[in-house]
């Protein structure tokens, strides 16, 4: 019973966590440009992003150890700063976007402008991380993401195209603006396979003591958990294809993309919109800024535990402290959310390979996995994954400057 | 050492003056896009505001940003405009997102 209860708080997480400032605005940019022709790639996403989980997780659970610690124990300290930098450039851009989707959320409910909101938004997370767990951090802004289920009952309730929907499952290649399409394609991978995001699931396991007990909910919540969130990044981009691309209305400020929901469901659906995107974003500051400094600890041997008090890990508290700062201060300068959140996305795809590609060495590790090493399955996936990485390693720079606007 | 023909210089020059037409064609077609959007943009807000389902405080900040956008293409378009086609269409783009912020203006100002 215990069990099925740590399955439904894991799939609950998954839903609230899935959305956030990035997958809403690329999903919205795509839905609105192209209609439902990106729906593939959402759902490229979703599979990788679920065995990504599952496998950092399995890894969690059989070798008691986070995918950091083994990736600088395994590879040593010179190769492992190769990951520790890139992801963590890429997550405090990520992380500096989440505060600005925060920001402007509170902006279009209150008037006051975005800037002025951002150092309280990283004041509330702050205050919320020292003084409370990792429970708290993580079944809180689970149960309010919720909220994000709006998206899904305003896509019914404009009666989608189910079998043109259906076919954009399957790749198919742009009818014009074929820069933009591939860059929206990039961007729109770089929200849903986010390192922090099998990084912070992978440190929750440990958080959590998971043991290989746990195998079973580990593979149920990553893949039902990524199924219900990637449904919900679907209905956005079926809202969007409904709502803008029918007007020729493309996503060129955040603002604009709060008429989504107001289309299918009124004063409610402008409330909902605002409520999810304040909420989701504000969830995933603290899953990012969490990850980031875990990353740190982990990496550079620190004590690290959202479930001990600030002075037992001061480094780690110290290192939230400040990143919260530092990444609260390009929207309190003004910086377009919107822009710096599909930079923040391109870089998080081009970042990929660094922590794909050892995650295929470790988890064919005899001596770690033991009998839980990878299948066929998951090798194969893996691969498949692996060289989607560097794919988007080669393409996404290009792409930024000649589509990014 | 081979010489390159005289032809090559004013040759490649044209290449450059035909090359950066085609650019300029391509960025009138985005600039007259981005201004459509704006307009469908304010032409559903102002029926989505009087239908009740937006605020007057979100309304008014993407007024702004129309505004904003109209005042950027209103100073970028007349530099890609090749001909008197083109400064028609993007004058008439223009009129129209114009007439979508009054009347956005007119409904919150209701």
């Amino acid at each position: 019973m215990k069990k099925w209860g740590e399955v439904a708080l894991g799939v609950v997480t998954s839903i609230g966590g899935f959305l956030e400032v990035g997958s809403i605005a690329t999903a919205s940019q795509g839905g609105a440009e192209f209609g439902y022709q990106l729906a593939w790639v959402l759902l490229i996403g979703i599979v990788s992003l679920a065995f990504l989980m599952e496998m950092t997780g399995r890894l969690a659970a059989v070798s008691r150890c986070t995918y950091v610690d083994l990736l600088r124990e395994r590879f040593g300290v010179r190769f492992f700063l190769l990951p520790l930098v890139a992801v963590f450039v890429v997550s405090l851009l990520v992380l500096a976007s989440e505060i600005g989707g925060v920001s402007i959320a509170l902006q279009m409910a209150t008037g006051i402008a975005f800037r002025w909101w951002a150092m309280p938004v990283a004041l509330l997370a702050w205050l919320l991380l020292w003084r409370g767990t990792f429970g708290v951090v993580e079944q809180g802004t689970a149960l309010l993401g919720l909220v994000a289920i709006s998206f899904a009952v305003g896509a019914l309730a404009l009666h989608p195209h189910w079998s043109t929907l259906g076919g954009a499952l399957l790749p198919s290649a742009p009818s014009h603006d074929r820069a933009r399409y591939w860059y929206l394609t990039v961007s729109i991978l770089g929200a849903s396979i986010s390192p922090y995001l099998y990084l912070f699931y992978s440190a929750g396991a440990i958080e959590d003591r998971w043991t290989l007990e746990h195998l079973g909910v580990n593979r149920v919540t990553a893949m039902l958990g990524n199924l219900f969130g990637g449904v919900l990044v679907i209905a956005v981009l079926v809202v969007a294809a409904i709502v803008f691309e029918t007007r020729h209305i493309h996503v060129e400020r955040y603002e604009q993309i709060a008429l989504l929901l107001a289309s299918p469901l009124g004063r409610a659906g402008f409330a909902l919109f605002l409520a999810t995107l304040c909420i989701t974003c504000f969830g995933t500051t603290m899953e990012i800024v969490l990850a980031i400094a875990y990353l740190l600890a982990q990496g550079l041997g620190w004590n690290w535990s959202e479930n001990l008090k600030p002075a037992k890990d001061a480094r780690f508290s110290m290192s939230y402290t400040v990143l919260l700062l530092v990444a609260a201060l390009p929207a309190t300068f003004g910086m377009d959310p919107l822009a710096m959140t599909n930079v923040s996305m391109v870089l998080t795809a081009a970042s990929l390979p660094v922590t794909v590609i050892p995650l295929f060495v470790l988890m064919n590790d005899g001596d770690t996995m033991r009998r839980h090493a990878n299948g066929w399955i998951s090798n194969i996936a893996l691969v498949v994954i692996a060289l989607l990485s560097v794919v988007l390693l080669v393409v996404a720079l290009p792409l930024q400057v000649m589509a990014g606007g | 050492m081979r010489r390159a023909p005289i032809g090559s210089p004013r040759l490649a020059g044209c290449l450059l003056v035909a090359l950066a037409a085609c650019g300029s064609r391509e960025d009138l077609t985005k600039q007259l896009d981005t201004v459509v959007s704006w307009t469908a943009t304010m032409q559903l807000t102002t029926a989505e505001h009087r239908s009740g389902a937006l605020t007057t405080t979100y309304v008014t900040q993407l007024g702004e940003e129309a505004k904003q956008a109209l005042a950027e293409a209103r100073q970028s378009l007349p530099e890609f405009a090749h001909d008197s086609s083109d400064a028609r269409r993007a004058a008439a783009a223009l009129g129209s997102l114009d007439r979508a912020i009054h009347a956005l203006e007119a409904e919150v100002g209701r």
